[in-house]
């Protein structure tokens, strides 16, 4: 029987110290200095998820090299942006190159007030209600929000917004702590992608928290794509609210990192909102991939979709664990999830925990779960009709990724996920 | 004389088990230590070998935690206030007639103790609190050499046997609950099905806890050898009192080459009154081992008893092409807390397991279904299905479904759906429109509903759970 041993592991003292200097190196004002201390108390307080945890008990914490990273340097403005290909479909560019970002204002919104975006410094200063996230009693998140390392604060105040954050990671040995808070205001629609790279040199290990505000009848669509390298770990957890018929649509693509450990959140908190959570996942060497969701649904009249695909290949391990939550009185919801996994070899495994919590009565939730090879009779039509073997299963992959694909509203998106697929069968064994 | 305990409560008087039946006991102290595991194993005129075994699962059962991961509150079990052995004095006359005030019991029960004719097709062993008072059928069974015993009396006499498949499945380490019956389990069944043999009666057994404060800790114990087959039926009541009574119960299954097991239960204990006094926590580990090639494990459970249930009958697919079927239908009302589902670990090669899972919640109670499906790398071509549905009366009540899909093999296939929703207003409105009343359509509804499980019951319990399951639902409708 394969198990994981439960692992004990130590983790570096993140102390006041510690905090004290990565402020004085940022130079952030009181505020902020206060905000990042009631944090750390809590991240403190908090104990470390128990091997045994079911959150934890597929990813044991040795997975992520703690031990073998120092604190990055907080990122401050630069003088450089690399232009990139990408940028031509967006308004605003921001660029976050290890210690150094640069925003690049293309559509010339900000200058016209239909956006803000601040160092998040700067909007915890301020105190923009929008910009102070909710305390979650999660580990990690108050590792991030007592040390985050990079930080922006978006705002979407009218119209649409097309916003390209592009993150690059190049220094090893590095634990770098991004940090996004997001409101798009009532009305707006922002459309975000995330695209996290960072090369394969050496240790690095990324702890992200994200949050979403989304008012009513404002919209979100966020694609996030991570591309990690192959020596690259990351744990990071989303939240998003969504206001009364407000709408938020996800995408999650996870390709590269040699061990992944994302949460996506989602609370349908407001009478005829709506979220879509999409997921696509495509592990292959010895990557592993753990993903939780919770579909919240927290108000009366409010719906939820979730589809996440992924395969697994060589002696890759993923994992998807997702939750619907409908809370008491919240009726007349309708929410349904569905996870589908392809094994494409032995030796990879694929895990499946779906579950409902459901303290409401008229309601109708549903989920499913699937896990299997690609279907023989499939690869027989296609073999029969003189395709290769090699070929036919290329296109099943893609076929079942497609339908996961097209959430994705972007051309130059699903593009590029569909070449990430057929790079990933090019390494089949 | 047996009598209903005097109450206005309207549920305990629907309760139509809860009575007590003033017998002369022969009662252990109060307490948990080695000496009252001696005092057990010597009552029972048990071999050294069996004691010894007792002891060591005492002595693992002191290092382990209690489990709290289950989806139920309840105040701490006070392990030393429970009594571990109580057995009725007279169990038999001399003649070798069952007890007449026990017989009552059984009879008020609708157990039937005696081998009627019109009830030929069931044999039946009785277990009273703490011991076996009565088997049924005994000789009918013995010709095909059939063993259908006390777990006691197997411990007796067929030493062999019990000490080669005692533990096999569930060792007595496995977990809390388990390590606790293996230690201080007074009674309970043994069958043994030989090579070639189709039982041709139903097996059964009644539990029937009586005393109070005393727990009850069975032991089953089901063999079957290869080409075998047995249907085995389970059932339980419990008298209504005020306070929680605890239930840790043990049953292991063996199938051995193109053996079959078809276990049944229907599971009526006590389940406390509408504001959650009293009523019994049933915390049971129940396992069986598909040993053989194409061997096949059958569970059907109805649930609607106890107050709080923590109950995973298992299948272990060790043998190729062997199949598991978990069936279950778990009702819950007013403040009962169930958690349970099924585990279907799958080692063999082309083994294939169904789980079809109906909860009902209502009240204020907690419905959990919790299952594990585990394909392991040697089961090629291994399948799953699964099935969980709920359907949630009321607005305080909660329905949960947490099932865990692990999948090691490549060419496996699982697949699990689930949904949870209100009882349908449009099937009440076309039912209604129609003058039938409430109630009865809410009835006609979860029989519908629970359908696919409850043909999988022998017939003449089939309609026992429906009408318990009807009863279970006139007070929670409106």
């Amino acid at each position: 029987m394969v198990t994981i041993a439960p692992t004990e592991i130590e983790l570096p003292d993140y102390d006041a110290q510690l905090l004290a200097k990565l402020s004085a190196v940022a130079g952030e004002p009181a505020a902020v200095r206060a905000q990042r201390a009631a944090a750390l108390a809590l991240y403190r307080d908090l104990p470390l998820p128990p091997a045994r945890d079911e959150e934890w008990r597929h990813s044991p914490l040795s997975l992520f090299p703690f031990a073998g990273v120092q604190l990055a340097s907080p990122a401050q403005l630069g003088a450089v942006f690399n232009a990139d290909p990408w940028d031509d479909d967006f308004d605003v560019v921001i660029e976050v190159h290890d210690d150094s970002f640069a925003i690049r204002d293309q559509a010339s919104l900000l200058k016209r007030g239909a956006l803000e975006i601040l160092p998040l410094a700067d909007a915890l200063a301020r105190q923009l209600p929008s910009a102070v996230a909710p305390t979650y009693r999660r580990k990690f998140v108050a590792l991030n929000q007592a040390f985050w390392t990079a930080g922006f604060f978006v705002r979407v105040i009218s119209g649409q917004c097309r916003l390209l954050l592009r993150w690059q990671f190049t220094k090893t040995g590095r634990l770098q702590l991004p940090r996004i808070a997001v409101a798009v205001e009532s009305g707006a629609q922002l459309n975000l992608v995330e695209r996290w790279r960072s090369t394969n040199d050496g240790p690095m290990l990324v702890i992200g928290a994200h949050e979403f505000r989304v008012a009513p009848d404002a919209r979100l669509e966020r694609v996030a794509l991570h591309e990690w390298g192959v020596t690259t770990a990351c744990i990071a957890e989303d939240a998003a609210v969504v206001g009364e018929r407000g709408r938020a649509d996800w995408v999650t693509a996870v390709l590269g990192g040699q061990a992944v450990k994302l949460v996506a959140g989602c609370d349908v908190a407001g009478r005829g909102a709506d979220a879509h959570l999409s997921g696509l996942y495509f592990a292959d060497g010895a990557q592993h991939v753990d993903q939780r969701t919770v579909q919240l649904h927290s108000s009366p009249d409010t719906t939820s979709h979730l589809l996440y695909k992924g395969a697994v290949q060589d002696r890759s391990h993923a994992i998807y664990q997702g939750l619907i939550n409908a809370r008491r009185g919240a009726v007349r919801v309708d929410a349904f999830q569905m996870n589908r996994n392809l094994v494409l070899n032995q030796g990879a495994r694929a895990d499946s925990l779906p579950g409902l919590e459901i303290d409401a009565d008229d309601l109708k939730c549903s989920h499913g779960s699937a896990t299997g090879n690609l279907d023989p009779e499939q690869l027989f039509y296609l073999r029969a009709r003189g395709i290769a073997e090699d070929e036919a299963r290329r296109l099943l992959v893609a076929a079942f990724f497609e339908e996961v694909i097209g959430k994705a509203s972007q051309a130059r998106v699903q593009e590029h996920l569909r070449e990430a697929v057929r790079q990933k069968m090019e390494h089949a064994p | 004389m047996t009598q209903i305990l005097p109450t206005d409560n309207k549920l305990v008087q629907d309760y139509k088990f809860g009575f007590v039946t003033p017998i002369d006991a022969d009662a252990a102290p109060k307490g948990l230590n080695e000496d009252i595991i001696r005092l057990i194993s010597s009552k029972k005129g048990e071999p050294d070998w069996m004691l010894a075994w007792r002891l060591e699962a005492f002595r693992h059962w002191q290092t382990l935690r209690e489990p709290h991961w289950a989806r139920a509150t309840y105040p701490p079990i006070d392990y030393q206030d429970i009594c571990y052995y109580s057995a009725p004095r007279q169990r038999a006359s001399a003649t070798g007639e069952m007890d007449p005030e026990l017989a009552k019991t059984f009879e008020r029960l609708g157990v039937p103790m005696h081998e009627r004719a019109q009830l030929a097709g069931v044999a039946v062993d009785a277990v009273f609190d703490s011991v076996s008072v009565a088997t049924t059928h005994r000789e009918v069974l013995k010709k095909q050499g059939i063993i259908f015993c006390s777990m006691s009396e197997a411990i007796r006499e067929h030493p062999e046997l019990v000490r080669q498949y005692l533990g096999s499945v569930v060792p007595p380490g496995d977990n809390f609950y388990a390590a606790l019956n293996s230690a201080v389990f007074t009674d309970g069944s043994f069958c043994f099905i030989p090579r070639g043999v189709r039982c041709p009666l139903e097996l059964s057994t009644y539990f029937r806890i009586n005393a109070i404060r005393t727990g009850q800790f069975e032991r089953t114990l089901i063999v079957a050898e290869p080409e075998s087959y047995v249907s085995y039926i389970e059932g339980c009541t419990a008298p209504a009192r005020d306070e929680n009574q605890l239930h840790a119960a043990v049953v292991e299954l063996v199938a051995l080459d193109d053996a079959q097991i078809k276990y049944s239960t229907v599971q009526n204990w006590y389940a406390g009154d509408a504001q959650g006094n009293g009523g019994i926590y049933n915390f049971v580990t129940k396992r069986g081992h598909c040993r053989g090639r194409r061997s096949r494990i059958s569970w059907t459970q109805v649930e609607v008893g106890a107050a709080i249930t923590w109950k995973y009958p298992s299948v272990i697919l060790e043998g190729e092409e062997s199949v598991g079927e978990f069936y279950s239908v778990a009702f819950t009302n007013n403040r009962m807390q169930a958690d349970t589902g099924t585990k279907m670990i799958h080692r063999g090669a082309r083994t294939r397991s169904t789980i079809v899972a109906k909860g009902i919640s209502s009240g204020e109670s907690s419905n959990t279904y919790r299952g594990i499906v585990r394909v392991l790398p040697r089961a090629t071509g291994a399948r799953n299905h699964t099935q969980c549905d709920s359907m949630l009366i009321g607005p305080q009540c909660s329905a949960n479904t947490f099932p865990v899909i692990e999948s090691f093999n490549a060419s496996a296939i699982t697949e699990h759906e689930a949904t949870t929703s209100r009882i349908s207003e449009e099937q009440l409105f076309y039912l209604r429109s129609r003058g039938i009343d409430e109630e009865t359509a809410t009835a006609l509804i979860v029989h519908g509903f629970c359908k696919e499980v409850l043909k999988e019951l022998p017939l003449e319990f089939a309609v026992e759970a429906v009408k318990l399951l009807e009863l279970k639902l006139e007070h929670s409708v409106g």
